[in-house]
């Protein structure tokens, strides 16, 4: 059998030096040795020592045995309240979504940069969203609290301040990502600005918008339990409760109930995405 | 000499970002008459179609409709809109929504406010998409989604939902482009044909100097934003399609 032909062999002409680039590469392994070093440091400034686990063995073999054995008196009152947790997530993404609608039109640059006009509000609303964007919910959460005192309607305004910058982003975005060909369309069959809206973009970002709704709230349910710690509500108080008062058994019962919930509708949401994105 | 239904006269045109795309064109399409105009990609013959219906506000010369002067304000547009239909290169569905309800698209601007929100239109104007749709034979069809449709079905919609709008004029933007060639063929000829059965004018922009012979009365050569050559699709010799296309232009 003849040996089959290579192909002719040539080594490759030197790549050209763009400018700076030697500098380039130095001050590339210089900024990750300073990270490196920083990084050290770090560990030392955190006390990082896994053996800590270990050594305070007595405290921790007992708090684990307690938990091992979950009081289930408290259970149906901590059902009702995971349920208020669940119920102030809902709300306040419904919230959220409501208001961040049709502000999002308006933060939408395809839509808004036409006009000067059009350019200050898209602006205005972009601001907007940034800055309940950089409220964490836990802090509106105290804030609240203080203004209307402790209970669920604290936590429902604080997450849904929050999913409005959110929402209102993403919402935005999609809009930005539309094909324009449905548009001019309408606009050419003598539709005016509210149809070119309601059957040029809606139908195509109707979707995405469900999809980061859904989602939303998932994150919203475990942004909520979190809340009820500063008051606002929920299941979250008394787990902080069992915790300080040193109810291990009873916190275990909250525990697994949170997780239990939190695991069942993150599936959920997950498999409604996913029928969302193949339809 | 009929009166011409539509009037173009000296229409010039610069994309903001300097780009001459009309440089001043004129010509005639009259009642009944299918008029193609044939060029290069970039000669400007997707503009000259926009300024007819104000997709793209021309920057000089006048358009006249049925003898009245167009004007490029919202509320006059929409109303010029209604008796212009259009039909797209990429057909400019929305796939996700019904075959009826894209050709009910035509009827937006009849459909009364309070139905607006609510993807309701009278019956009157669902039994006009349904005409529309039996015209380019797919009423069977009117349930599915668009976007399952394969690409000459799709086209088809698109005519539909121009017709939809009883139009006097249709203006149809390079039309089979997106279809293989064979398709093609057929779908401009089914156009063509319920074009003529309505006695409709149209407006034509094709790529193809073969469709443009078969298909039309009248073809418009533009090359550099300027008509070079205006008559009838047998006077398309190889020296005049050289004039549009170039040199290089080889049958």
């Amino acid at each position: 059998m003849a040996e089959p032909t290579l192909t002719e062999r040539i080594s490759l002409p030197p790549r050209p030096l763009k400018r700076g680039e030697r500098v380039w590469a130095f001050a590339k392994w210089l900024v990750l040795l300073v990270f490196v070093a920083y990084l050290a440091l770090a560990f030392n400034k955190t006390e990082f020592n896994p053996l800590m686990l270990f050594t305070s063995g007595d405290n921790v073999r007992e708090i684990l045995r307690e938990i091992f054995h979950p009081d289930w008196s408290v259970f149906s009152q901590l059902v009702v309240l995971m349920n208020e947790t669940v119920q102030i997530a809902l709300v306040g993404t419904l919230l959220a979504i409501i208001i961040s609608f049709p502000l999002a039109f308006l933060a939408a640059k395809n839509l808004m940069l036409g006009t000067p006009q059009g350019r200050v509000v898209y602006t205005l609303t972009r601001f907007i969203f940034n800055v309940l964007r950089a409220f964490e919910p836990l802090l509106l959460a105290v804030l609240f609290v203080m203004l209307v005192g402790m209970g669920p309607f604290p936590g429902v305004l604080a997450l849904g301040l929050h999913s409005v910058g959110m929402l209102g982003k993403l919402f935005s975005e999609a809009i930005e990502g539309i094909d324009d060909g449905p548009v001019e369309a309408i606009l050419a069959c003598g539709g005016n600005r509210f149809q070119v809206i309601w059957y040029g973009i809606l139908p195509q970002v109707a979707p995405s918008f469900l999809a980061f709704s859904i989602y939303r709230w998932d994150i919203n349910i475990r942004m909520s339990i979190i809340l009820g710690i500063v008051g606002a509500g929920g299941i979250g108080h008394m787990l902080m409760q069992y915790l300080k008062l040193l109810r291990y058994q009873k916190f275990s019962t909250a525990f697994l109930i949170i997780l239990v919930v939190v695991t069942v509708l993150d599936y959920a949401s997950a498999w409604l995405r996913t029928r969302l994105g193949q339809k | 000499m009929p009166a011409p239904l539509l009037a173009v006269e000296n229409l010039v045109h610069t994309y903001p970002d300097g780009t001459e795309a009309v440089r001043g064109v004129s010509f005639d399409v009259n009642p009944g008459e299918i008029v193609t105009i044939i060029g290069l990609s970039g000669a400007g013959k997707s503009t000259v179609l926009r300024c007819i219906n104000g997709l793209v506000r021309p920057m000089g010369g006048t358009v006249h409709f049925r003898g009245r002067r167009v004007k490029y304000d919202q509320d006059s547009l929409r109303h010029l809109r209604r008796s212009i239909g259009m039909v797209f290169q990429h057909f400019n569905l929305i796939d996700s929504l019904s075959v009826l309800m894209n050709v009910l698209m035509g009827r937006l601007s009849y459909q009364p406010g309070w139905l607006q929100p609510l993807y309701r239109f009278p019956r009157r104007d669902r039994e006009m998409a349904a005409a529309a749709l039996d015209k380019v034979g797919l009423l069977k069809e009117w349930h599915k989604r668009a976007g399952e449709l394969s690409g000459g079905q799709q086209q088809r919609v698109g005519v539909a939902r121009a017709l939809a709008q009883e139009p006097e004029l249709l203006l149809a933007d390079e039309p089979v482009s997106s279809l293989d060639p064979l398709t093609a063929d057929v779908v401009l000829g089914h156009f063509v044909r319920v074009v003529r059965r309505e006695k409709l004018a149209a407006l034509m922009n094709l790529h193809t100097v073969e469709l443009a012979r078969k298909y039309s009365d009248r073809v418009i050569g533009v090359r550099d934003g300027l008509v070079v050559w205006e008559g009838p699709p047998e006077g398309l010799s190889v020296h005049i399609l050289k004039g549009v296309y170039g040199e290089e232009y080889d049958g």
